[in-house]
């Protein structure tokens, strides 16, 4: 049986679409076979992310809708064996699917992956709804902002009250130089704040930018900081016990060594 | 101006830490802020009865549980009252 997890976060361009794509691969590439499946119906991106949006055909709003087969709306990724992808519909709305298809249709694909990622829309509409509906697990991303820790924690909220077992946090786009000045929250500080532990610190990271121009995922790009840490994440949620590296402290080092005035 | 902010109340880090404390502790309650205030104030003058708290570290907040929320009053006690008739 798969574990279905739902990637989300409530505001939005905080790094989910990318989170999903990259997790998914780095598992892919430990020999995982994985289903991402883009929920945001209407808005669809995670094609594009993967480089995959010359290959779609049929989408999931077909496959409720008894359209096609489910086999016809999955496209497998040609560059690793075992990534594969279920786009949103471009042109229907979030509303286009309940919360009973979902959970209908993720328990018919449950037991043929290992691993089903789900691309959450942002917001707490029914397009989210319809994405926490059938999932077991859930990777909470947010960056070290005011209004995206704020609605982290709510929708952390939100999914306490559902069938989620298990919240897994990811915080993004951290900018070390504006944390070591004390003018960015640390990832302990959104910890903290949250009264979570995270399961993965990306660092900002240009080659995220080129990675999607490219239709890429950072993960296959060999000096990719940020390819390194979602394929870290993805051995965490493997159960590899990685420490996450604070690499704070080495900033701090570095800044020292070369005269920078530390403040705060 | 700013250099004085940035003196007495730290970096811009800590302001924001401290503004998403409130505001998730709200949030999660589901209640304003005066709702908040209000309640503190009352959890406060009743415990005075029995004992005098560290004014300075009172902290009222809504913690989030498992399943729900949880009132944490944290009152540090400097001393006990008698209970007089």
């Amino acid at each position: 049986m798969g574990r279905v997890i739902v990637v989300t976060s409530g505001k939005g361009g905080v790094g989910k679409t990318t989170a999903c794509a990259n997790v998914g691969f780095a598992l892919a590439k430990a020999g995982k076979e994985v289903l991402l499946i883009d929920t945001d119906l209407g808005l669809r991106n995670l094609d594009t992310v993967l480089g995959l949006e010359n290959r779609i055909v049929f989408d999931i709003v077909d496959v409720v809708e008894n359209k096609c087969r489910i086999k016809q709306a999955i496209i497998r990724d040609k560059r690793t064996e075992h990534l594969n992808l279920m786009p949103a519909s471009q042109t229907r709305d979030k509303n286009a699917i309940t919360e009973k298809q979902m959970i209908d249709l993720l328990s018919e694909l449950k037991n043929q992956y290992d691993f089903i990622l789900l691309d959450c829309p942002a917001g707490i509409e029914q397009g989210f709804k319809n994405a926490i509906a059938g999932a077991d697990e859930a990777i909470v991303i947010c960056t070290p902002e005011v209004s995206s820790v704020r609605d982290a924690d709510r929708v952390i909220g939100l999914m306490a009250s559902s069938e989620i077992a298990h919240i897994s946090l990811v915080v993004n786009r951290i900018k070390p130089e504006l944390v070591r000045s004390g003018d960015m929250l640390s990832l302990e500080d959104v910890e903290d704040i949250l009264g979570q532990k995270a399961i993965g610190a990306v660092y900002d990271d240009a080659s995220i930018v080129r990675a999607t121009n490219l239709g890429e995922a950072a993960v296959n790009i060999p000096n990719s900081k940020a390819g390194r840490e979602y394929e870290n994440i993805a051995k965490r949620l493997l159960g590899e016990n990685i420490p996450i590296t604070n690499s704070n402290a080495f900033g701090a080092f570095i800044d020292k060594l070369f005269g920078k005035k530390a403040v705060g | 101006m700013f250099g004085f902010f940035r003196k007495r109340k730290g970096t811009s880090k800590n302001t924001a830490k401290q503004r998403l404390t409130a505001v998730i502790s709200r949030d999660r309650a589901n209640v304003s802020a005066e709702f908040l205030l209000k309640m503190t104030a009352d959890i406060i003058s009743a415990a005075v009865k029995y004992i005098e708290p560290d004014f300075d570290a009172v902290s009222v907040r809504i913690e989030r549980t498992g399943t729900g929320a949880c009132l944490c009053a944290k009152l540090p006690v400097v001393a006990y009252k008698q209970l007089g008739g």
